[in-house]
């Protein structure tokens, strides 16, 4: 009855293995390109079509999916790459064949590992026991050498071939000898280290099977990880073409994150330009030129460099501005201005003045304004040279 | 019943077979070993429980879109997702047989219209319908100037993004990442705060507004 279980104990692990090996073979023979594309239609489940398989619906998209199917396998695809594929667009549950990826693996993986590290602790136990057996018998010899040594120190003792000196020093290392194998003999023959080896595979596979379950269950989860709420985001939370209530601060970080999002980054350089933080707005302004000449930027640039007492520069930015733009109101005005008060230029400005005065729409207050330069600039030509 | 039945713990007495012990520890060790495989088997299945057989979020988000090339719905030439790297791109599966693709389209054109200068593409694919009929749905709930239009006539883009039913809308981050799906008819204020998120360098949420459309 032993031994049988000892045989029973060794074959089973095996024979669990082998039938898992035995599932997961390969196909024994090579099936044609058309077979392939039969079977994976039958294994690859219409994607639009609930429950069917591509070759079980009739719908349009199940057809398409058999054509793309006869198209990768003649690209050289091999049914792998069309499983992958499919399972990476539609997950494993598209795939009615048990794959052997993903969730799949984990459920494949499982049994087997257990199965391994079962039979690895059986084996660790067996060899654990045998290996107590054999400590057990070098320390009963001990232990019986001991004893005979005591036996004759004490005939030795008594035939008088001793001394008392020699033969108490004797005695005493005999007896810590015996102590101390006594004390190994009890440890030896105790069931706890057996115990402990047996807890200890226990541990071994509840860690095993604790780590495979933590990643399976986080995998097959997948939680999206929550979008990073910035202040930002909290203030964004309306519209986002409702850019007001962002400090430039802010806008400086969603510039940050986009780049070459031009429109973004000229709302920005333009608070600065109105909040007069000229710097600034001119680092972003001629970022944007870089990459696109758009008559604002072009205006803007402009008329800051009249600002810093350059007008020949100014005066070319600003027509440059109104080449991409003729209409642009803000740089008619602004050119007219440094014609007449940067370049000395009252002549060419009054045409300019003109040309914003005709713009439709225009509010009164800047009606005004331009009146008042427009006048002046006549004054300045009547007068000019007096 | 007999002495030996009930002491197994308590008797070291030097009679018990020494066999004895160890069988404790071994039934111990299969019946913990089965408890653990059957609680990590539990929770897999479990986890599964809830979730609709297909529908879920797409195993794609968080990876590189797919580089598919369709040809445009109503003008020659074709379109390359690749050509679009370095703008977010809003890709919307829709067909003339769906009716959530009728309500969602009209804030679908305002939200291209308004958004396309932030660097936003919106790219509409015309899914498991004709040419035809793609064209006369947007006579009639609005094209925009701003977006594009393509025809998936063989469904490879749609094999591409997973697409299950319609409307289906996929967000593509400006590294070509995608990082959100909307299942379901989309409006204006979703689209803009789903693109405001990527704009600001967050991951959108995946959500699920409505029962994906399937042609019978």
């Amino acid at each position: 009855m032993r031994e049988l279980r000892r045989i029973l104990r060794i074959a089973l692990p095996i024979a669990a293995v082998l039938i898992m090996v035995l599932a997961l073979r390969p196909a024994a023979t090579a099936p044609s390109d058309e077979q392939r594309v039969d079977a994976l239609s039958k294994t690859l489940v219409c994607p639009v079509c609930r429950g069917l398989s591509l070759d079980q619906s009739p719908s349009k998209v199940a057809l398409d999916g058999i054509d793309f199917i006869t198209e990768k396998i003649a690209e050289g695809w091999t049914d792998d790459d069309v499983y992958e594929f499919w399972a990476s667009s539609y997950g494993d549950k598209a795939i009615l064949d048990p794959g052997r990826s993903g969730i799949a693996l984990i459920l494949w993986g499982v049994p087997t590992a257990m199965v391994l590290l079962g039979g690895y602790v059986i084996y660790r136990r067996r060899r654990g026991g045998a290996n107590i057996a054999v400590d057990s018998r070098v320390v009963e010899q001990r232990v019986e050498q001991v004893k005979a040594d005591i036996v004759d120190l004490d005939r030795q003792i008594a035939d008088g071939e001793l001394d008392e000196e020699t033969a108490a020093k004797l005695r005493d290392v005999y007896e810590r000898e015996g102590a101390a194998l006594a004390e190994k003999e009890s440890d030896t023959s105790s069931p706890t280290g057996v115990e402990s080896r047996i807890k200890m595979g226990a541990a071994v596979i509840g860690f095993v099977a604790a780590v495979i379950g933590v990643v399976a269950i986080v995998g097959l989860n997948n939680p999206q990880s929550n979008a990073t709420e910035g202040v930002v985001a909290d203030v964004l939370s309306g519209n986002t073409r409702n850019l007001d209530d962002v400090t430039n601060e802010e806008m400086e970080v969603i510039v940050a994150n986009n780049p070459d999002v031009l429109a973004m980054r000229r709302a920005l350089a333009r608070r600065y330009f109105d909040d007069g933080e000229f710097s600034k707005a001119l680092d972003h302004f001629l970022y944007i030129l870089e990459r696109e000449k758009d008559a604002e930027s072009l205006a803007t640039v402009g008329w800051m460099t009249f600002l810093s007492d350059n007008p020949d520069t100014a005066a070319s930015f600003l027509d440059e501005a109104l080449k991409v733009n003729p209409d642009y109101l803000t740089a008619q005005v602004w050119l007219a201005l440094v014609r007449l008060e940067g370049l000395n230029d009252p002549a060419g400005a009054v045409p300019l003045f003109e040309q914003a005065l005709r713009a439709p729409e225009l509010p009164d207050e800047t009606r005004t304004v331009i009146e008042e330069a427009l006048a002046l600039a006549r004054e300045r030509i009547n007068g000019g040279t007096g | 019943m007999s002495q030996s039945d009930t002491s197994s713990e308590s008797e070291p007495d030097g009679n018990t077979e020494p066999a004895e012990e160890p069988k404790q520890g071994r039934m111990g060790l299969v019946v913990s070993t089965l408890f653990i495989g059957a609680v990590v088997l539990f929770a897999m299945f479990a986890s599964q429980f809830g979730q609709d057989k297909i529908i879920s979020a797409s195993p794609l988000i968080g990876r590189s879109a797919p580089a598919t090339v369709l040809p445009y719905l109503e003008r020659a030439g074709e379109l390359s997702l690749a050509d679009y790297e370095g703008d977010i791109i809003v890709l919307n599966f829709w067909a003339s047989w769906c009716p959530p693709c009728r309500l969602e389209q009209p804030d679908l054109v305002r939200a291209a219209d308004e958004l396309t200068d932030l660097g936003v593409t919106f790219v509409g694919v015309l899914f498991n319908d004709d040419a035809g009929a793609g064209s006369r749905f947007l006579d009639t709930y609005g094209r925009s100037d701003r977006a594009h239009y393509v025809l998936d006539d063989k469904s490879r883009m749609a094999f591409d993004f997973g697409v299950i039913g319609l409307p289906e809308t996929f967000f593509i981050d400006r590294n070509g990442i995608i990082q959100a799906k909307i299942s379901g008819g989309v409006s204006y204020e979703l689209l803009t705060a789903t693109i405001e998120q990527m704009i600001l360098g967050n991951t959108p949420d995946s959500v699920k507004t409505g029962e994906l459309q399937t042609r019978d």
